[in-house]
Parts: structure tokens; C-alpha cells; sequence
């Protein structure tokens, strides 16, 4: 038996409770048919009850008669028949009453029809002695004859072997009815003690089968729970190995990108100086094309420290914990305004910045952003005149959108997809120097803080570019 | 005023000796500058120990540019313990490195550097940082006369 199979479990359910129904019910219908029983019993002990009382009425009947004539016929004063006369009429009814109660009984039947022939008799001498007595014949030999004694107590006889008949069969009826009743107790008690054993029996056996079950079922889940315990620490091992790996290839790439800074920045220094000192030392000695050759040397040097130089912030960018601080755009915008008139004193460029703009986010990282947002509006209106670089925010669609808006060379749509990835390019070195890294990392710190950025733009009618520094609502 | 003091380089790149030795001479400073290789030599020459046990007697110099990234011992170690002896507690000390990581910067000003200063590629920008520098640290800035037995 087991618990998990659940037609199993509905069957001890239904021996747990059917079993013990039925043999209490069997006990209970042997009872009632007992109690039935004793029912009966009392009933016929009634009926003997009434029969012998019967017996006496005939019996009280007989001996009205009997006295009543003998007080007739000793006084001669009619005053006595009375009750001689009075007991004739019920006799024959009293005694049908008593054949009917015994009915069914033949020898008890056979004993009434003696009694009628005795009382035939009887009154056939009764009847002689009042006729002698009317005539003035001689009826007191009749009576000394004793025949009208005899036939009385022939009769008394017949009645008390009847009532001793009835006596009999009553108290044997009683005592058969006592005893069924003690055996059904006896039996009723065997019954339900032998029911409480088989049920005790049986609901040990269910519990110690459920016990086992239950302890198997327990040993099941232990040995689960104990696999799954495993096999989550073994996540976990590979969960803290694969962060191990993880945090030693981070800092691979940090102790590369340490290396990058250092040691690739050497080599150009060296080429930049040693140019510098040749063309110091012999400067007189070498041909104009030389000292161009040696220029541009110079130039690829300076620009490949640049190209380093984005890089690495490109990587820092990406790799750098982001803090949630408030931060002041304006304050930021302006900074970095003021630095880039300082460096190039001599452009004329209005910046017009909204005041008041504050956002959380980190400051390193927008400050970055910032830079490079302004630093490409400063760039690409460096061809024209009347320069104008905007930063305000407007919100559309429940977020706020920062905007730098420019009025400078622009460009064409067409490869705005281009323009956040890394070293794409829209316009030539010569006209614009620029290292194609600045907008991946405007772009990185933007999506770093969960927002996003787009540009608008017209060849020569300025760019826009709009950013959001939070999650778009779900 | 010890105008003629050195200027110790902790730098383990050749060209890059060569390149500051230029400098500061193209800046005009006639300093004699002592070159060490290592951190470990750094703090051997500064504590006359080692190899330049001769130096016991000799003064401090004037100003230690230091590189941080150095063989043996790196330029973080060197600071941290020229800081910890009495002797070259004010000693000035001028971190001149590739490195731009904030890591690096807040390291070496919480060890107590007196200035942190990124080599540029452009050989002029570094002559014009080297004069600044030269200027500054050995003409117009006053450091504590260093304690006397500094050596012994």
C-alpha cells in the first residue's frame, strides 16, 4: 500500500469507515430483532395473563351455579336461585372466549370440549333435582348420590388442568424468551468486543502501513531535498567560479587598458620628442621637406595620443560604476562652455543655456557627455559666423529630453545610423579633426543611465541631438 | 638658496630620461638631475642605502619626479614610504606619469604628493610643463630645511 497511489488510499478510507459500519450495523439489526423478540415474549405472557383469568370467570360461573342451586334446594326460597340463574347466561360465552384463546392448541381444545361435555352432564343432574324438587319427588337421594358432586369437581378438574396447561406453557415461554435475550447480550457483547478487536487490529495495521508510507515518502523528499541542496550548491560553485572569471577578466582588461595608458603613450612621446630634437639640432641641415616630413610625423603622433586618449575613456565609460547623485546640467553646460572659449579664444559663438536643469545621475559621466555634446557644437559651427549653441530640455510623451541644438554644417540622415558608433566619421579629417569616438561614448553614458539618444539634422542647417537620462515608463 | 641641489628622476624608460633631461635643459634649468631605474633604488638613494650608501653625506635633493609605474617597487610604494620617514616627510614630490585614471590620481594625492602631472605626447607641451614645473618647484616654492642626519 502507498500513499502516492491514490485508488490505494481511497480503498483504506473505505475499509477505515465501511468495515466498521457494516458489523455495527449487523450488531444493531440482531438487537432490534431481539428487542422484537422480547415484545412478542411479553405480549403471549399477557395473553396467558388473560386466559387464566378466563379460567377463573368459567371457574366463578360453575360455582354460581353450584351454590345457588344447593342454597335453593336446601331453603326452598327462590332468593338463592338468583345467582344460578345469573351465571347460566354468560357460561356459554365465557366458555367460547376461552376456546378462542387457546385455539391453535389442540390439547388445550380437546380439554374445553371435555369441560362442555362436563358441564352438559352436570346440568342434566341439576336439571333432575330442581324437576325432582318442583314435584316434590324424592331429590335429596339424588343429591347424597353424590352424582351432582362428582360432575362439579370433574369439572374443576378439567378448568385447573387447563390454567395449570397455560401456567406451564406461559413460564416456559418466559424463561426461553429470558434466555435469547441473555444470549443476545452475551452474543451482542462478544460481537462488539470482537468488532473493537478487528478494528484495533485493523487500525494498527493501516497506521503502521501509513507510518511506513509516511516515513518512505519523508526518506523521498530528504534524498530531494538533498539533491536539489546539491545541485544548488554546485550552481553556486559555478555561479561564484564564472564571477571569479569573470571579475579576473575585468581586471584584465583594466590592467590592459592601465598598460594601454602607459606604455602605448611612451613610443609616441619618444617620436614626438626625438622629432622635436632633430629638428632642434638639425634644423639648419635639413631640406624644407624634411622638416614637413618631420611635421607630420608629429601630427600622426599627437593624433594617435588622442585616439588613445578616447579610447580609453570609451573603455572607462563602459567599465566605470555608475553613482545616482543630483547633478546640475546648467552648471555642467556652462563649465564646460567657458573651458572651450578659453581654449579658442578667438571664435565668436553664442551659447544660449537653460539655467535650472538638474537630473540624477553620475557626474564624471555626464560631465563627459557634456564635453563632447558641446565640444562637436563647437566644432562643426567652426566654419560659419554668427555661431549659436543651444542645451534646454522639453519634455514629450511625460519625459524630460535634453537637447544641444547647433547651427553648424549638420548632416545628411542617411548615415545617422553611423554616427554612434565607434570611429565612423561623417566629415573629412582636414575640415573637421575628430577621432569618431566622442558620440559611442556620448551614446554608452546615455544608455548607461537607461535613456537614449537621436539625432536631427540638415546638411548645413545644424544638428540637434535630443537625450533622455531615464527609463521610458512600461 | 641650494640653486645647484639636484633633481632626482625615478623613470625607467630611456627615452623618456632623455626626453625630460631636454625639457628641463630646453626650459632652462641647469639642475643637475640623478636618474634611478626602480622604486627600490629610488628609496636606496634617498635613504643611502644599497648602492648609494656613498650618499649618506650628501643633501636631499630638491625635487623627486616620480613615475608610477616602476619595476620592483611602484611609484605608490616610493611616495607612501618618503612620507613615512621623518627625514623626507616635506620632501617635494611630483608625480609625472602616462597614467590619467582617477584610481591613480586619488592614490597618489592621498599618499601626499605635492602635484600630479600627466606627460603629454607633444614634446612642446611637455617642455612647457617641465619649465612650469622647473620654475615653480625650484624657484618660487620654499620647502622646510630638511632635518639634519637625515643620512645617519
Amino acid at each position: 500500500m502507498s500513499l502516492s497511489d491514490p485508488r490505494s488510499f481511497r480503498r483504506l478510507l473505505l475499509r477505515t469507515v465501511l468495515l466498521p459500519v457494516m458489523l455495527l450495523l449487523v450488531l444493531t439489526t440482531v438487537l432490534l430483532w431481539e428487542v422484537d423478540d422480547l415484545l412478542e415474549t411479553h405480549e403471549t405472557a399477557r395473553r396467558s395473563q388473560v386466559m387464566l383469568t378466563q379460567v377463573e370467570r368459567v371457574r366463578q360461573l360453575f360455582v354460581d351455579r353450584e351454590t345457588g342451586l344447593r342454597g335453593f334446594l336446601l331453603t326452598g326460597d327462590a332468593v338463592f336461585l338468583e345467582p344460578f340463574q345469573a351465571a347460566e347466561q354468560p357460561l356459554p360465552q365465557a366458555l367460547e372466549e376461552l376456546e378462542a384463546g387457546v385455539a391453535g392448541d389442540s390439547e388445550q381444545l380437546a380439554r374445553v370440549a371435555q369441560l362442555r361435555e362436563r358441564w352438559k352432564d352436570w346440568e342434566n343432574v341439576a336439571a333432575e333435582e330442581l324437576v325432582r324438587f318442583g314435584d316434590g319427588g324424592d331429590w335429596l337421594s339424588l343429591v347424597r348420590s353424590g352424582a351432582g358432586k362428582s360432575r362439579m369437581d370433574a369439572l374443576r378438574a378439567t378448568l385447573d388442568a387447563i390454567a395449570l396447561t397455560e401456567r406451564e406453557r406461559s413460564a416456559l415461554q418466559v424463561a426461553i424468551a429470558e434466555r435469547g435475550a441473555r444470549s443476545v447480550l452475551i452474543g451482542g457483547m462478544l460481537w462488539a468486543l470482537a468488532v473493537s478487536v478487528l478494528l484495533a487490529w485493523l487500525s494498527r495495521r493501516q497506521l503502521l502501513a501509513l507510518v511506513r508510507d509516511y516515513e518512505t515518502s519523508l526518506a523521498q523528499v530528504r534524498a530531494q531535498a538533498d539533491a536539489l541542496r546539491a545541485s544548488e550548491a554546485r550552481l553556486e560553485a559555478r555561479v561564484a567560479l564564472r564571477t571569479a572569471e569573470l571579475s579576473a577578466a575585468n581586471h584584465e582588461l583594466e590592467s590592459f587598458s592601465y598598460s594601454v595608458s602607459h606604455d602605448l603613450r611612451a613610443p609616441l612621446r619618444a617620436m614626438d620628442g626625438f622629432s622635436q630634437a632633430l629638428r632642434e639640432d638639425e634644423g639648419p641641415r635639413l631640406s624644407p621637406e624634411g622638416l614637413q616630413l618631420l611635421d607630420r610625423m608629429q601630427a600622426a603622433a599627437t593624433r594617435m595620443g588622442l585616439l588613445i586618449d578616447d579610447l580609453l575613456q570609451l573603455s572607462r565609460v563602459t567599465r566605470a560604476e555608475l553613482k545616482r547623485e543630483p547633478v546640475d546640467l546648467s552648471a555642467l553646460a556652462s563649465a564646460v562652455a567657458d573651458e572651450l572659449r578659453q581654449r579658442e579664444p578667438g571664435r565668436d559663438v553664442t551659447f544660449s543655456l537653460q539655467p535650472g536643469l538638474a537630473t540624477q545621475g553620475d557626474a564624471r559621466l555626464l560631465r563627459v557627455l557634456m564635453d563632447n555634446l558641446l565640444g562637436n557644437a563647437w566644432k562643426f559651427t567652426s566654419k560659419r559666423s554668427g555661431a549659436h549653441v543651444e542645451f534646454f530640455a522639453e519634455t514629450r510623451e511625460g519625459r524630460t529630453h535634453y537637447a544641444v541644438r547647433d547651427n553648424g554644417v549638420g548632416f545628411d540622415m542617411a548615415y545617422a545610423s553611423k554616427l554612434f558608433s565607434p570611429f565612423q566619421r561623417l566629415h573629412k579629417a582636414t575640415d573637421f579633426p575628430g577621432t569618431g569616438i566622442g558620440l559611442a561614448t556620448v551614446q554608452r553614458i546615455v544608455h548607461r543611465h537607461g535613456g537614449d539618444i537621436q539625432a536631427e539634422a540638415t546638411p548645413g542647417g545644424g544638428a540637434t541631438f535630443r537625450f533622455t537620462l531615464q527609463e521610458s515608463p512600461p | 638658496m641650494s640653486s645647484q641641489r639636484t633633481i632626482l628622476l625615478v623613470e625607467d624608460n630611456p627615452d623618456d630620461v632623455d626626453l625630460t633631461r631636454r625639457a628641463f635643459q630646453r626650459a632652462g634649468l641647469t639642475h643637475p638631475m640623478d636618474v634611478v631605474e626602480d622604486g627600490v633604488e629610488a628609496l636606496d638613494y634617498l635613504f643611502a642605502r644599497g648602492t648609494h650608501t656613498a650618499r649618506a653625506s650628501a643633501p636631499l635633493p630638491s625635487l623627486v619626479l616620480l613615475d608610477l609605474n616602476l619595476p620592483r617597487l611602484d611609484g605608490h610604494a616610493v611616495l607612501r614610504q618618503i612620507r613615512a620617514n621623518p627625514a623626507t616627510r616635506f620632501l617635494p614630490v611630483v608625480i609625472l606619469t602616462s597614467s590619467d585614471e582617477q584610481r591613480d590620481l586619488v592614490e597618489s594625492y592621498s599618499h601626499g604628493c605635492n602635484s600630479y602631472v600627466r606627460k603629454p605626447v607633444s614634446y612642446t607641451e611637455f617642455v612647457e610643463a617641465a619649465r612650469q614645473l622647473g620654475v615653480y618647484w625650484l624657484v618660487l616654492n620654499r620647502a622646510p630645511a630638511p632635518g639634519p642626519g637625515v643620512h645617519g
